[in-house]
């Protein structure tokens, strides 16, 4: 028989068991089989405003008559009548024991609650009611929900603000195509000799306006696709494509810049029968920009010498020309967006400062690499690796 | 089909912006030979598309009251229209745009700004594509 009722006058306490139980962080709680107080440590004391001689010897519900009918009362009977154990979680049970620090009700003890039969050697049924502030976890818990809300809020706002700015670049985009396909189409029929013969300065001017019309027409597009980068949006339509049949087409597309610059693409090492897997629309944008920057950073009549190679998984192609070279403070932020060695180098050069930083994105979607060598005085290498099939 | 067999000729051109339609009524004309009936907009290409009997359509994408998709709709319940290819040309350039309008039923899109020299040259070769 383990459920023999112990009389108050019966508990001493054993030894220093009780001094242990008063240095508790916990309060402590012992009932009888009659849900009498036999123990209530200094920690019930401090929280509770009863001192342990008022209340031992009084029932539980005498003691704190709102908890009667409340889970804690059904959970205490459970335990004293059939040995079960409960956990009273601060989650699922707000503050059961009206608990407060320093005796101020503002500073309301937030508890979780373990409730335990206790079998003694004399078959004795106790239950013994521990009690644990978790008002500093809850704070913390409250503290951390709420922060967590505001960044899921900030999160949603800043999508919200990515989709208009993606709406409003892709509006603008449309908006600022539709004037410059007049202006590029007038000057492209004028150019192909649809209004007749143009004198050399008219020419001239012309192709003065179709050129500016062009660098326009490329700095919307640069705006689109650094948008869709930024945004992830970036899909490759990958093909097989024949290396050197490539590059041989991509120089004769880019020849134009050579021309204006008063410069030569010259292909010194070849590889013969390599195929990638590549967007070769964006592969042509990436030599496109190479290209273009070379020839207009390059001395007139210089040689751009480009060269492509096998390495063990990679094929490489390396870009060389005789130009300025970069200077040092401009290199590590070289492929970030607008950047311009000198601040009229996009005025001159007519760049977006966006090229480089499309192209290094365009490489690495590709799964590959862009690096560069450069020397003062000398000039810039860049090297491309793009995997092998 | 009998249609789409035969030499492209006659193109029903679909543009509201004057300006542009100025450029590529020269270059369409002038540079590659076709004969062109521009309109300034959907209802217009549908008052007029069952008696100039185009081989071709040919529509822009923004328009007020009635958009290209609107119109290919409204044509292509034309009996002789039924099979005639249809080519967009827009200012909207992203991927998944293009790929609306080809889902449409266009058999191309070009995208603006293009090159009036040898714009004639690419719908010549976007018609032998498809009828290849």
């Amino acid at each position: 028989m383990i459920n023999q009722n112990l009389n108050v006058s019966e508990y001493s306490g054993n030894g220093i068991l009780p001094y242990i139980l008063d240095a508790s962080i916990n309060g402590i709680i012992i009932l009888n089989m009659s849900s009498q107080v036999v123990f209530w440590n200094l920690w019930m004391e401090r929280h509770s405003n009863i001192e342990q001689s008022q209340a031992v010897g009084k029932e539980l519900l005498m003691l704190f008559p709102l908890l009667k009918g409340k889970r804690i009362d059904s959970a205490i009977k459970n335990s004293l009548q059939h040995g079960n154990s409960t956990i009273l979680s601060h989650a699922l049970n707000r503050d059961p024991f009206p608990l407060c620090v320093d005796k101020h009700p503002d500073k309301a003890i937030k508890q979780s609650i373990f409730i335990t039969p206790i079998n003694t050697a004399e078959n004795y049924r106790l239950c013994s009611i521990q009690i644990q502030d978790v008002t500093s976890s809850v704070q913390r818990e409250n503290l951390l929900r709420t922060m967590a809300k505001e960044a899921e809020k900030a999160q949603r706002e800043a999508e919200k603000l990515n989709k208009i700015k993606t709406e409003f670049i892709s509006t603008v985009s449309h908006e600022l195509r539709t004037p410059l396909t007049s202006i590029l189409g007038s000057l492209g029929l004028i150019c192909g000799g649809l209004t007749g013969k143009i004198p050399k300065e008219t020419d001239a001017l012309i192709q003065i306006a179709k050129k500016n019309g062009e660098n326009l027409l490329t700095l919307i597009n640069d705006l689109l696709d650094s948008d869709k980068i930024e945004s992830g949006r970036m899909k490759l339509n990958l093909q097989p494509l024949e290396i050197m049949s490539f590059m041989d087409e991509a120089l004769s597309r880019n020849n134009g810049f050579a021309i204006t610059h008063n410069v030569k693409f010259k292909i010194t090492k070849r590889i013969k029968n390599i195929s990638i897997n590549a967007d070769e629309l964006r592969l042509k944008q990436v030599m496109s920009n190479l290209l273009s920057n070379a020839a207009k950073f390059s001395p007139p009549q210089s040689t751009i010498e480009i060269s492509v190679e096998r390495t063990i998984n990679n094929i490489r192609i390396s870009i060389t020309d005789h130009g300025p070279g970069i200077p040092e403070k401009f290199q590590s932020i070289l492929f970030d967006k607008f950047t311009q060695s000198d601040s009229s180098d996009a005025r001159k050069s007519g760049g977006t400062g966006l090229g480089l930083n499309i192209t290094k994105a365009i490489v690495e979607l590709h799964n590959g690499h862009i690096m560069f060598d450069t020397k003062m005085g000398e000039g810039t290498t860049f090297h491309i690796e793009l995997p092998i099939n | 089909m009998e249609k789409a067999m035969n030499k492209l000729n006659k193109i029903l051109y679909v543009e509201d912006e004057r300006d542009i339609q100025t450029v590529v009524q020269i270059a369409l004309e002038n540079v590659g030979g076709f004969t062109l009936k521009p309109c300034f907009s959907g209802v217009e290409a549908i008052n007029s598309a069952a008696e100039f009997n185009p081989d071709l359509l040919l529509l822009d994408v923004m328009m007020p009251e009635m958009d290209g998709p609107a119109t290919l709709l409204k044509l292509k319940q034309i009996p002789a229209l039924e099979n005639t290819p249809v080519i967009f040309m827009t200012a909207k350039v992203q991927p998944d745009e293009i790929e609306y309008l080809k889902s449409l039923g266009a058999i191309d899109v070009i995208p603006k700004p293009f090159d009036p020299m040898t714009l004639a040259n690419q719908i010549t070769s976007i018609w032998e594509k498809h009828n290849n």
